[in-house]
């Protein structure tokens, strides 16, 4: 399909399909292409309102609406969770407005929404995941200013955020981001990754999957298209980190190879559960 | 090596009303190389405004100076660039008045080594120990080396001044009444120093008070006229 | 000493202009706003050059145009028009398409992007700027802001930052035990030593200093002036040096620019200068400072 063909809302199809309106679907549309072909570069675009409270998942929401085909199969996750309360409502709303199939195998969907987690199962080249971002911009912890971290980005003006993770390391011997870890996208842009915990950054990097930002509330989009290097910033001499899981398991399925979520029971007693529950189901049937 | 052709200098003084000062007009000498010419005349004559001029502290109106450079040929110091009036500064054209202009904080001994070190290269060791050989023939009291020559007696300034003139050893020195207030004694070693540095082949040119003390050490004498 | 920086007709104006801006402001209009238009002239077709190891002062009273002047120089602020150009400084070699072929001098770095000026400037040049609050990050720790112009420069090892930080802070006096706190809990000196320190971390050839003592008690600019001459020495640093103080000048500079309303009206030799001012304004400035 050509680009031209696919922004005004693909070939023969019902236009008004899937919620958004195709004025709406053209210009997410064309945000995304932009995105993709500067990675980690945010797109503003004109957020539309949602049947949701911005703040909630709207700008995924609008990403996954403008991408969706019948076809699709989708899969819903709110930090992990395929159950939660949000993750569920959205992923009614898809069946209903879109008609399309959903699924909490990772291995089944074709395009996944998440908050705050990439699945544990490798993803391939055939399936998309969009990522829901409460704060797009990655150097607003050291910058109050729009029109500055702009310059910034323009410029590959990055000391202040290498100076950030500096002072850190001075005053408390680590660098303590535990989400929102910056990185550096296709050696360019610095891209706050969503509030996904440090176990989750590796995955972005040279992937074989397409990962998609939207910030509703704060009118951005942005991308890390396949195979792109995506570097945690980190020194030489105080490299980057995940957490570490050492000793323990999911008390569910055993898994010692995923991010676990710590349980503290009413008496005290800490249990791990694998945070992403679609892998944990899976691996106990 | 030096030769001044019609010099002049007025001063403009703009709140005084602009109107012409005239200092000196149309002054003309020569200095051979290795010659000490003194400057002679009435106080007010100019002597110090020509010296000021041959230095390019002051500005002439007209005229030329010409000097020969050993590192640059003949140049006009009445015209030349400025960058290469301070490099002329640096390597061979020394001035040394009554009057000491000391550096904040930096001690006599310091004061005398630090032409040694920047105009010839010698490293700090051997500037310092030539600067307290000077300082210890003018008869300042070691004591005293490493004190801050701003509070010094008159006297002991000017000799801190002449230590620090001649120690680099300029091709060619201006010297504006650097013995005025000295004693018999002191002026006897300065008049040493001057000498040697004479027969390391420096050109002098100066300016002294006393006539007794001009005749002596000059080679011959330059009348400063005034202005008529 | 070879030439290290040369500008030509570097003008900063804020407004349109209009065809009477020429006539109606400058030194000798004794205003930098034009009556007609409004539009004021900061800084007007000032040229200059600085040569290796050699200070050059700039004085005039505030609105002289001279802050502006140091500000345009370091990129801090847009020059209208002129021209600043680089010679083939060592530490330039980095920067690409910044020296034509043979050519001994930069191209016009005043319209290069923004991203290029910073680098040409963590290259080149530092500053000390009169109040700390613009050249430091007073939340900061103090080796934080001297590792902040290293990082620029894509240093990446946090020890040998550290390494850095704690020499240039030790020659600036500043005692190692503080090098972790931030800045707003020194006093007015130290904080003026950390900035010297900040600006000396690239190594640069180039300092450009603003009002550095203006300020600070009489003893205290003492100890910073002679900080700032032993470092000269040490560094073989060229330094433009800004000041309304003429006292400052002389001891640190032996060539002098007097402005006045955005313009040079007066340059030369610093002893020329104080003892033989030609233009009225310098010499109403040496009658009126020098005692």
């Amino acid at each position: 399909m050509l680009a031209g063909e696919w922004l005004s809302g693909g070939a023969g199809r019902k236009t008004t399909w899937g919620f958004l309106d195709d004025g709406a679907k053209k210009d997410v549309r064309r945000a995304l292409l932009k995105a993709v072909a500067i990675p980690g570069y945010q797109v503003p675009y004109g957020s539309r309102e949602m049947p949701l409270a911005r703040g909630w998942g709207t700008g995924g929401i609008q990403i996954t609406l403008s991408l969706l085909s019948p076809e699709d199969v989708v899969k819903v996750i709110d930090q992990g969770c395929d159950g939660s309360v949000n993750a569920v409502n959205i992923k009614k709303f898809y069946e209903r407005v879109g008609g399309v199939e959903t699924t909490t195998d990772t291995r089944e969907a074709t395009l996944i929404q998440t908050r705050h987690r990439i699945p544990e199962e490798r993803m391939d080249a055939g399936q998309i995941l969009v990522l829901q971002v409460p704060y797009p911009e990655a150097l607003r912890e050291v910058e109050p200013s729009e029109a500055n971290t702009r310059r910034m980005h323009a410029e590959a003006d990055y000391a202040r955020m290498w100076l950030h993770l500096y002072e850190d390391v001075v005053h408390y011997g680590e660098i303590r981001l535990a989400y929102r870890y910056p990185c550096t996208v296709n050696g360019r842009h610095v891209m706050d990754p969503s509030p996904i915990p440090r176990w989750d950054v590796p995955k972005l990097h040279m992937a074989d999957t397409l990962f998609l930002f939207g910030a509703g509330r704060e009118h951005r989009i942005y991308a890390v298209p396949p195979h792109t290097r995506v570097e945690p910033l980190e020194f030489e001499d105080h490299k980057f980190r995940v957490e570490d899981f050492h000793g323990k398991s999911c008390s569910r399925c055993g898994a010692t190879d995923t991010f676990l979520d710590e349980i503290l029971g009413p008496d005290g007693t800490r249990t791990f559960y694998c945070s992403d529950t679609g892998y944990c189901d899976k691996r106990r049937r | 090596m030096l030769s001044v052709r019609n010099l002049s200098k007025t001063f403009h003084l703009h709140m005084l009303g602009g109107g012409p000062l005239p200092a000196v007009g149309d002054v003309s000498f020569d200095v051979g190389r290795g010659e000490f010419v003194g400057l002679a005349g009435p106080s007010g004559a100019g002597k110090s405004t020509v010296l000021k001029c041959v230095h390019r502290t002051y500005l002439a109106s007209a005229g030329q100076i010409l000097y020969d450079s050993p590192s640059m040929g003949q140049v006009d110091l009445a015209s030349l660039e400025e960058g290469r009036v301070i490099d002329l500064r640096r390597t061979e054209i020394g001035f040394v008045s009554q009057f000491l202009r000391v550096i904040p904080r930096v001690g006599a001994l310091d004061l005398v080594a630090e032409p040694i070190v920047h105009r010839l290269g010698t490293d700090l060791e051997t500037a310092r120990a030539r600067a307290a050989e000077l300082l210890d023939r003018l008869h300042i009291p070691r004591r005293l080396f490493e004190a801050y020559p701003a509070t010094f007696s008159g006297g002991e300034q000017q000799r801190v001044n002449i230590a620090r003139a001649v120690g680099w050893r300029p091709a060619l020195l201006l010297l504006d009444e650097p013995t005025a207030s000295l004693d018999a004694g002191s002026v006897e070693v300065v008049v040493e120093l001057l000498q040697e540095l004479r027969n390391g082949g420096a050109t002098l040119l100066g300016i002294f008070h006393d006539p007794v003390l001009l005749e002596r050490i000059t080679d011959r004498t330059v009348r400063i006229g005034g202005l008529a | 000493m070879e030439p290290l920086l040369r500008a030509h007709g570097i003008t900063r104006r804020y407004g349109r202009g209009c065809d009477r801006c020429l006539e109606s402001t400058g030194a000798e209009a004794g205003t930098n706003r034009c009556p007609h238009c409004g539009t004021v002239w900061a800084c007007r077709d000032v040229s200059l050059e600085l040569r290796a190891e050699e200070a050059l002062g700039i004085v005039g009273e505030s609105g002289s145009g001279k802050s502006t002047l140091v500000k345009l120089l370091h990129f801090d602020d847009e020059a209208s028009s002129g021209f600043l150009e680089l010679s083939r400084l060592p530490s330039l070699r980095e920067v690409p398409e910044l020296h034509a072929e043979g050519a001994d001098w930069s191209r016009n770095v005043l319209v290069l992007d923004r991203y290029r000026q910073r680098r040409v400037r963590d290259a080149s040049m530092g500053i000390v700027y009169q109040h700390p609050h613009l050249g430091l990050r007073m939340g900061v720790s103090a080796g934080g802001n001297v590792a902040e112009r290293l990082l620029s420069a894509g240093w990446r090892s946090i020890g040998n930052m550290r390494a850095r930080a704690s020499k240039l802070l030790e020659r600036t006096e500043i005692p190692l035990e503080r090098m972790d706190e931030p800045p707003r809990k020194f006093s007015g000196g130290m904080q003026q030593r950390v900035q010297i320190a900040k600006a000396l971390s690239g190594d640069p050839p180039i300092l450009l200093l603003d009002e550095v003592t203006t300020g600070l008690d009489l003893s205290v600019q003492a100890r910073v002036l002679d900080m700032i001459r032993s470092l000269r020495e040490e560094l073989r640093l060229s330094m433009l040096v800004v000041s309304h103080d003429l006292g400052v000048i002389n001891l640190l500079c032996q060539r002098t620019m007097v402005m006045k309303n955005g313009q040079v009206v007066e340059s030369g030799l610093t002893d020329q200068i104080l003892q033989d001012p030609q233009h009225g304004y310098t010499q109403l400035l040496v009658a009126s400072q020098l005692q």
